[in-house]
């Protein structure tokens, strides 16, 4: 009896044995329709692409046009590719980064103009009359020439190295805004007065200032959005840090000689010279069976209509990727032939951030 | 252009590189996996084939068995094969006999002829009577057909002492003198008694003439053909009732089996073990056997690989395959066979139904062929039917009265993939297995 007890037992205990707590399988990725894809037609060509499909893929990314942050997808597949860029904005306003969910529309971005969106040229200083030669240079490169002429938009880093009559010679650096939207305006202006002391200010008539660092030769010296002092040095660079009241914030300086009346003034206001803005505009490119295409701006509607922004996931460089849905309906130009061909697409498209 | 081998190899790489490569296409999957269940299928039609061709097989093998050896059947229905043949012979023989004896043995008196001769014809037909009886024939003797089980007994054991009363005849024969004294007052057919109680009307002085007896004194005999049909008469088959009626019809025991079986992944034998191990009854009717019970099943290095497919579409495409590769599996399954016994060996078929307890399996994950991710997990069923069935031919030696040893082969008879989420990825699903087995009786 105990014997048959003991062959009813011992099932039952492998089986309390097996029913004990297991790990769980990881999970399993979920079978899904294509994510990224356009569909349309621009001309006579019928636009049917998808990520993952006929191995088109998503590429995202974002990278430095001119110092300006631009955010691009970029759906490709050998020679065929579809890429929109949208560039950064609000470029004075430090520590805004693009949310596309605060976009309903993008506007395609203007062409670029053949004419300069900024020249700076030794007429355009006040004291031209004390200064002999002039000298450029761009993010760090020299420029030939006495006129510098920019037609990209972007942020620039210009330095000008100036000969004066005296022979002394100065520098002077600025950051430029060229083909955005600068969100406050101001100048960076001094005097000198007649005990040789120095009164500077920023003359921001329509942008208060909330706050202003004084710097000379990078040295702290005071803060105060108006700042009167008596210089140690004769000849220096006033450097100002300008906080506005509205988030912009600009840097500017200035060179200044008390003693023989050379000056290098704020330069800085040769940026508005261009009225196109690529604040937050997109470029649509379509390369697709031999032929290229450029969306066309500035055509009544020829925005591209957000719908929806859904988050994706990070991308390879572990950057943010929306998705964005949505159309656009308007006009291209065909590179090769310049003719302009309509287009109509829908598209669900990732954009790096 | 002259083609040359240079040119035609040219021509080749540059028709394979203006040709697109193929792109992958869902419906490749799905027509793959439409071909590798059609081979399943045909797979598991086979085994079926097989399996039923098995059954049959051994239920004809049986049946022949049964007819071939009806003489041992204890059924009614069925003749004791060779017995009557051997009473009908003899019956013809003892006329032969008789013939003889008129002929040759004139040294015999007449009276104790005639006595031996109604001796003859009445024990032979009482012999056949009870060979009937024996054998469940029916027999128009009242006075046998009435007779209780303790007679059965006693044919037994008269089983157990048939040489020696052979000698008693001989020894009637051989000794005319007092051949005539037993015929007449011991044997005598008048007196109603039969052979069995002559055996005890024998005096212990008769008894120890008789054993003192010596065989080659019969040599020369007339009755030798006669007494030489007894003592040839073929008890080897006969059951011995006795033990017909103390045996059990209900018996524990456990079996442990032990076997290889076909790797699912790879479809080769002997790359796969079975252990089994039970406890069951068996239920004995006459000679055929019903068994029951509940057992541990134990199949290793099984290699049963089921796999989970996604395509997954982001950036671009991934497509992900995870492996689930069952290296152990572990189930309580419950047995019913089907045997006969003949002797000491019994046969039959099988078959059990599983209830997969746990596994041990080996999770592989692939992404875009790539393995990324390899881990051993227990206790996991995903992909793999609760219940599954086999099915098997068995065979039976028995060794000592408790111990027998076995051999079993069978087959999966039912897949134990579930299709749906998961997909079969082996060559077999319904694995063939052969095994060995001890049997231990309680």
């Amino acid at each position: 009896m105990k014997r048959r007890i003991f062959h009813i037992i011992l099932p039952v205990l492998g089986l309390m044995l097996f029913s004990c707590k297991k790990d769980e399988l990881p999970v399993t990725p979920t079978e899904n329709n294509p994510v990224f894809s356009v569909s349309g037609k621009i001309g006579n060509n019928q636009l049917d692409l998808s990520a993952g499909e006929n191995d088109f893929f998503m590429h995202t990314g974002t990278f430095s046009w001119n110092g300006v942050r631009q955010f691009q997808g970029n759906l490709t597949s050998g020679s065929n590719n579809i890429e929109m860029q949208i560039s950064d904005g609000l470029l004075d306003v430090p520590g805004i980064e693009l949310d596309p969910d605060d976009f309903q529309s993008f506007s395609i971005a203007p062409n670029l103009p053949g004419d300069p969106l900024a020249v700076y040229s030794l007429q355009d200083f006040y004291y031209s009359q004390n200064i002999t030669s002039l000298s450029w240079e761009i993010n760090g490169e020299p420029y030939s020439g006495q006129q510098l002429k920019i037609f990209e938009p972007g942020r620039y880093q210009l330095c000008a190295t100036v000969e004066f009559l005296n022979g002394n010679v100065a520098t002077t650096c600025n950051e430029v805004i060229i083909g955005y939207q600068k969100n406050a305006f101001g100048v960076l202006k001094h005097l000198v007065t007649d005990n040789n002391k120095i009164f500077a200010f920023i003359d921001s008539p329509n942008n208060p200032i909330e706050s202003v660092e004084w710097l000379v030769n990078d040295s702290l010296i005071g803060t105060g959005v108006d700042f009167k002092f008596t210089p140690v040095l004769s000849a220096f660079v006033l450097e100002a840090k300008i906080h506005y009241e509205n988030g912009v914030y600009r840097e500017k300086e200035v060179f200044i000689d008390v003693i023989n009346n050379n000056f290098i003034e704020d330069f800085t206001v040769l940026e508005n010279q261009a009225n196109l803005f690529w604040d937050h505009k997109a470029m649509l490119k379509i390369n697709y069976g031999g032929r290229s295409y450029i969306a066309l701006p500035n055509s009544t509607g020829n925005d591209i209509i957000i719908d929806d922004v859904i988050p994706f996931q990070n991308n390879n460089s572990g950057q943010n990727v929306s998705i964005l849905k949505g159309k656009f309906s308007g006009f291209f130009m065909d590179v090769l032939n310049q003719e302009i061909v309509e287009g109509d697409l829908n598209f669900s498209f990732g954009i790096a951030h | 252009m002259k083609l040359t081998d240079k040119n035609i190899d040219q021509l080749f790489r540059d028709a394979a590189q203006n040709e697109k490569a193929p792109g992958y296409s869902s419906s490749y999957w799905n027509e793959m996996n439409s071909m590798l269940n059609e081979r399943d299928k045909s797979r598991r039609i086979y085994a079926y084939r097989v399996a039923a061709g098995t059954l049959l097989f051994a239920f004809l093998v049986g049946i022949l068995f049964m007819i071939n050896n009806g003489y041992d059947m204890p059924n009614k229905n069925l003749k004791i094969a060779g017995a009557e043949d051997s009473v009908k012979s003899l019956a013809a023989k003892s006329g032969n006999s008789a013939d003889r004896i008129n002929q040759k043995s004139n040294n015999i008196p007449v009276e104790a002829e005639k006595n031996f001769t109604e001796f003859e014809n009445e024990h032979i037909s009482e012999r056949r009577l009870s060979f009937d009886r024996k054998s469940g024939l029916k027999t128009e003797n009242k006075e046998l057909a009435g007779s209780s089980e303790k007679e059965y007994a006693q044919f037994s054991n008269r089983k157990s002492i048939a040489p020696s009363k052979t000698e008693n005849l001989n020894t009637q024969v051989i000794m005319p003198e007092k051949k005539e004294r037993i015929l007449n007052s011991e044997i005598n057919p008048s007196s109603g008694s039969d052979l069995k109680s002559s055996d005890n009307l024998l005096t212990s002085e008769q008894k120890k003439e008789i054993s003192d007896l010596n065989i080659s004194e019969v040599t020369d005999f007339s009755l030798q053909p006669l007494l030489l049909n007894f003592n040839t008469l073929d008890t080897e088959g006969l059951v011995d009732f006795k033990e017909v009626v103390k045996e059990k019809n209900l018996l524990l025991y456990a079996k442990f089996s032990a076997g290889l079986m076909e790797n699912y992944e790879t479809s080769r034998p002997f790359q796969s073990g079975l252990f089994d191990l039970s406890a069951s009854v068996e239920w004995k009717k006459n000679q055929l056997s019903l068994r029951s019970g509940l057992g541990f099943q134990m199949s290793t290095n099984a290699d049963l690989v089921v796999s989970q497919r996604a395509k997954v579409y982001g950036f671009g495409v991934t497509n992900y395959q995870t492996n689930l590769s069952y290296q152990t599996l572990y189930d309580l399954y419950i047995p019913a066979e089907f045997g006969y016994i003949h002797g000491t060996t019994s046969f039959g078929v099988g078959a059990q139904i599983n209830y997969l307890l746990g596994t041990k399996m080996n999770y592989e994950t692939y992404e875009n062929k790539e393995l990324t991710q390899t881990s051993t997990y227990n206790g996991h069923k995903e992909g793999l039917n609760p219940f599954t069935t086999q099915g098997y031919v068995w065979a039976e030696e028995k060794i000592t009265p408790r111990i027998s040893a076995g051999i079993k082969i069978g087959t999966h008879l039912s897949s134990r993939i579930k299709e749906g989420k998961y997909f079969n990825e082996s060559s077999t699903t319904n694995p063939l297995f052969g095994q060995l087995s001890l049997r231990y009786n309680f």
